[in-house]
């Protein structure tokens, strides 16, 4: 037994420390906490959070360079901030976003510049020169119909002038045919008595003049208007945005447009990582009290001591913090990924000081009492773990430490970080920990609760039915290993958010409508002819939608068209194209006769041919006079007026500006804004490609990606890139990884354990382990992500410890009726992964969808792999001495 | 020297035609408002004539005058679009022909008796170079007042209706819609067949 007596030796060098350490805890234990207040202090001045999930790649990835260029050229592409207002007609929508767009310019502490594409002099102008030739007549077409109502209106904008054409219309007397066919009579009575009924009613609605002149009759659902807002970032708060969303949410309230109808909603990069580092925070701050309470019961529950239990969190947070500084001092900053080496160490290093103490428990209540009782415990339990906790630290440190050397700096700095966390765990397992039990000397009373004898019983069963445990153990994995190529991480930040907040609701809209930038790929570059040759190749791609460059700006057929416009300025006439088309004031007795006209005109149309619609406009326009009869008579009539005119500046405001575009548009002819928003600070062109599928299955965003990398290769980048490369970068790290870490790990084991079966046997639980952890996501389709990923390493960890844990407490013999289940051992398994999936399960409860499914992860997989080991390493291993 | 000066005195005298073609000092029978003039002076003849004049003589009155002061070329390709410059030449001039026909028609059979109706200046405004609007009030007997705007052309410096928007509607708008429905369910001599049928109803009003 070699090994034994290796282990003596280490074990007088170990009993001569412990001894040193125990004397003088006072001193040791002042060294710790001085140590750890240096690390704090290093951790709070130089910690900084990087939470750009792009700079967790590999800098040398070919998009990255182009990335880098894109920033620097386009700067205010990327933490903008977009309003998107909603409304039931598309003039309501005009209306508030002008009124947004209003406030918003009034708030330059927090807003650097606000657009409005879509409202911009610009389009307004020239808008009807980006229809295609086809629309453009048609839209004249429809434009000319209705011209007798345009004109007249134009000439006298309000419910009387309308009433009294529509009145005209019914006798048919302008001329006999002034009102040509062409025009749904029909639609326009219902849409008209449904005007004067919300103006009666006071419902904040408007006449949709748009959707009357539009082919669409039918389409009622709503419009949208989006507002691009470059926000003034606190970058030196977490919540750079807070400032911002705080004030846009003032603004929305004061502007009653947080709800109702017409509403105001907030998304884009800004919002997006406000609300997700919100709902971490909150998240944090429920799960973090959660935690802390299920640990402290966990501890209490399985040490049977308070001193024991204070000793380690106290052990635990000097860990925790000591790691922090390290990371500070090493990296100087977290990542997306790294950050969560919090939630490692504590589920790893919590174990080290479970084992520690229950094994100082063990032995104290064998020790005769007396006043170096607690002292020999310290320095035997020390003496005894030495050897499995070394082993446990080297083991699970090369298996972090295997992540360093790959392609993903987000893992390879997590693992750099863990690694040394747990020779920090060790560290202090052999000086601070001690120092307290020699400080404190717990006696501890009462025996550690004891299994009533069915449970015993069942620790039985691994040995009983060795080769039947074994076999269901092979069984299990070959049924799991099928699922393992079905396993994913989803690189979808979206996916990891709070799925119910506004920002991500909203964005996830915009996007299923088509109607977000927010999933294209930017390419950049040189030259105009480059720019428009390589345009033309992405945009024949079947998956590409539109690629846009600032030529796309400039209309096609601009002489046909302004051809056709300037016939149409001559068809419709100078009232119909230069009016202004604000509503003009009515009083309550010229709309009442204006009604009363049309209630007659009707009634003589109707005795003709019977007409549905036109019978419940007469009854609106009934309920109208009634109104206008009554003490709040000029309040109806002006709200009556406002519902049926005051859409009409909105749509044919916009119109008339339109028909007047006289010039065709050339590159110098567009405006600075949007020039800024396509050509770079240093003279980059920029290239914007639309996918033309659902990128929110990632599949599809998958194949968009791939096939605008294979025209415009290292000329493009963004959100799609980035998530792919970071999938790719991810799973090919870990891959990597995985194969060093089992390597490594079984090196070691080989070279300590001296028996390849034994190394074998440490190994096997952590395969099927693993293997069940994997098929279980597979099963309940939770994939890996960027929160979550973290689990894996850590889930690792626990395994290899365990298994060296179960594996040399067999060895070292004096085990209950040979059972090694029945140790301080496999005790200390239990109440370490109960402590882990106590302390983080609870992270299911958390809003942010990541945080939440790494608490499913963890607590599910912690419970497998300790069921693993404990059912099948015994079955392995047999009965000891 | 003497020449390019007299070119600059002659190009400078036109752009202020151009510029204000209502007063400039070109042909005063050419100006926008003289020719809107003449056409309601005859109207307002017809009308005082009475039953002296039949609808025919009012139609022949009427027909010569509008075939000089309307720009029907440019009716025609207002009304049809782009299909206008598709035509055969032939089909062109029969609808100048028929349409010329449509417009006396409707002013004989409208315009025939006088109810003390009277025209009025309004204002002339002008719409670019070669574009103004005429504006006119008429006041009928019983004092109801209508806007005659006629939106008129310069074709080789005389100017010409394009068409007339009376309180707001335009008439072209109106003929386009109607036209161009025929000719997309049909085809142009079934526009022609519909405007005969006008001017046969016009006649028999």
């Amino acid at each position: 037994m070699t090994a034994v007596a290796d282990g003596e030796g280490r074990s007088s060098a170990t009993e001569r420390w412990l001894t040193g350490i125990t004397r003088h805890p006072v001193p040791v234990l002042a060294a710790c906490i001085a140590f750890t207040l240096l690390a704090g202090l290093a951790a709070v001045n130089l910690l900084g959070v990087n939470s750009d999930p792009i700079a967790m790649l590999d800098e040398d990835l070919p998009f990255r360079q182009t990335d880098e260029r894109l920033r620097a050229e386009f700067p205010d592409l990327e933490n903008n901030l977009l309003a998107v207002v909603e409304a039931p007609t598309p003039e309501q929508a005009t209306l508030a976003a002008r009124q947004v767009q209003r406030e918003l310019a009034a708030l330059p502490d927090v807003v650097n510049s606000v657009s409005w594409p879509a409202g911009s002099e610009f389009f307004e102008r020239n808008g009807l020169l980006f229809l295609s030739l086809e629309e453009l007549e048609a839209l004249g077409e429809r434009l000319t119909a209705a011209q007798p109502l345009l004109g007249r209106l134009a000439r006298q904008t309000d419910a009387a002038a309308l009433f009294d054409l529509l009145a005209q219309i019914a006798e048919r007397s302008p001329g006999g045919d002034s009102m040509p066919p062409a025009f749904d009579l029909d639609r326009l009575h219902d849409r008209v008595a449904g005007g004067i009924d919300a103006g009666l009613a006071g419902t904040p609605q408007l006449l949709s003049w748009q959707r009357l002149l539009g082919d669409d009759g039918s389409a009622d659902d709503g419009a949208r208007e989006i507002l691009l807002i470059n926000p003034v970032l606190d970058h030196d708060r977490v919540l750079a945005a807070r400032e911002v969303m705080a004030r846009m949410h003032e603004m929305r309230e004061r502007l009653g447009l947080d709800q109702g109808p017409v509403r105001l909603r907030f998304t884009g990069s800004a919002a997006l990582s406000y609300e997700e580092m919100r709902s971490v925070i909150e998240g944090a701050g429920l799960t973090g009290l959660l935690a802390l309470v299920a640990v402290t019961i966990v501890m209490l529950a399985g040490l049977r001591s308070v001193p024991l239990s204070l000793i380690a969190l106290v052990n635990l947070a000097l860990g925790l913090v000591i790691t922090a500084g390290f990371a500070a001092v090493a990296i100087g900053r977290v990542n997306l990924i790294s950050v969560s080496f919090v939630v490692l160490y504590i589920g790893l290093g919590v174990n080290y000081a479970v084992h520690y103490l229950l094994r100082y428990r063990e032995i104290i209540q064998l020790e005769p009492a007396g006043p170096t009782a607690a002292i020999r415990s310290t320095i035997t339990a020390g003496r005894f773990l030495l050897y499995p906790l070394t082993l446990s630290a080297v083991t699970t440190a090369l298996g972090f430490f295997a992540f360093v050397p790959t392609a993903f700096s987000g893992i390879a700095e997590l693992g750099l970080i863990a690694g040394v966390a747990m020779m920090v765990t060790l560290l202090l397992s052999y000086t601070a920990l001690p120092a307290m039990l020699a400080l404190l000397r717990p006696r501890v009373t009462g025996s550690p609760p004891a299994l009533d004898r069915g449970w015993r019983r069942h620790l039985e069963l691994p040995l009983r039915h060795r080769w039947a445990v074994l076999g269901l153990g092979i069984v299990l994995i070959a049924a799991a290993l099928p699922a393992l190529p079905e396993l994913r991480f989803d690189s979808d930040p979206l996916n990891v958010r709070d799925p119910q907040s506004e920002s991500v609701v909203t964005i996830r809209e915009l996007l299923a409508g088509g109607q977000a930038g927010y999933r294209n790929i930017q390419a950049l570059m040189d030259d105009a002819a480059e720019t428009e040759s390589m345009r033309q190749r992405l945009d024949d791609l079947p998956t590409v939608a539109r690629a846009v460059s600032l030529r796309s700006f400039i209309p096609d057929d601009q002489d046909e068209k302004l051809f056709l416009l300037e016939d149409l300025g001559w068809v419709l006439g100078p009232d119909v194209v230069g009016a202004d088309w604000e509503t003009d004031p009515v009083s309550a007795d010229s709309l009442a006769a204006a009604a009363r006209t049309l209630i007659d005109a009707l009634g003589q149309s109707d005795a003709q041919a019977g007409n549905p619609a036109s019978g419940s406009l007469s009854e609106s326009l009934a309920r109208l006079l009634r109104a206008l009869d009554g003490p709040n008579a000029d309040q109806a009539a002006v709200a009556v007026n406002r519902t049926l005119t005051a859409g009409m500046q909105p749509t044919l405001g916009r119109l008339s500006k339109g028909l007047q575009a006289a010039e065709p548009i050339g590159v110098d002819d567009l405006p600075g804004w949007l020039v800024q928003q396509w050509r770079g600070q240093d003279g980059a062109l920029l290239l914007q490609v639309f996918p033309a599928v659902d990128v929110l299955d990632f599949d599809r965003q998958a194949e968009f990606t791939e096939q605008v990398l294979s025209v415009a290769g290292d000329r493009a980048t963004g959100g799609p890139i980035i998530q792919l490369e970071a999938g790719r970068a991810i799973t090919g790290a870990f891959k990597q990884a995985l194969v060093w870490a089992v390597i490594g790990i079984s090196m070691v084991l080989l070279a300590t354990l001296r028996q390849p079966l034994a190394a074998a046997k440490v190994m096997a639980p952590l395969a099927l382990g693993g293997l069940l952890t994997i098929a279980a996501m597979v099963l309940i389709d939770l994939p890996f992500n960027f929160a979550n990923v973290v689990a894996l390493p850590l889930l690792l960890g626990v395994a290899v410890d365990n298994g060296i844990h179960l594996v040399t407490r067999h060895r070292a013999g004096l085990l209950p009726d040979g059972n090694v289940l029945k140790t301080a051992t496999a005790r200390a398994i239990v109440v370490g992964a109960m402590i882990t999936a106590g302390g983080f399960g609870n992270l299911a409860f958390s809003p942010h969808s990541g945080t939440a499914s790494l608490g499913i992860i963890l607590a599910m997989g912690l419970a497998l792999m300790v069921v693993a080991t404990l059912a099948f390493l015994p079955a392995m291993l047999g009965r000891g001495d | 020297m003497l020449r390019s000066l007299l070119f600059l005195l002659i190009s400078t005298g036109t752009a202020i035609a151009g510029q204000d073609p209502a007063n400039g000092p070109a042909d005063d029978a050419a100006a926008p408002d003289v020719v809107v003039e003449r056409l309601e002076t005859a109207l307002i003849e017809n009308m005082k004539a009475g039953d002296e004049m039949t609808f025919e003589a009012r139609f022949e009155t009427l027909r010569p005058l509008l075939a000089e002061i309307m720009a029907v070329d440019r009716m025609g390709r207002y009304v049809f679009g782009r299909d206008w410059a598709s035509f055969e030449q032939s089909q062109r001039e029969t609808f100048k022909e028929v349409f010329l026909d449509l417009s006396a028609a409707t002013y004989a059979a409208q315009f025939k008796a006088f109810g003390g109706e009277s025209f009025e200046p309004v204002a002339v405004q002008e719409q670019g170079e070669d574009r103004v609007v005429v504006k006119r009030r008429l006041t009928t007997g019983s004092g109801r007042q209508i806007a005659f705007d006629y939106l008129m052309t310069r074709d080789d410096s005389r100017w010409q209706i394009v068409t007339i928007i009376t309180d707001g509607v335009s008439d072209l708008a109106i003929k386009r819609t109607q036209y161009r429905r025929i000719l997309e369910s049909e085809d142009f001599d079934a526009v022609i067949a519909h405007i005969r049928e006008s001017i046969e109803s016009q006649r028999n009003d």
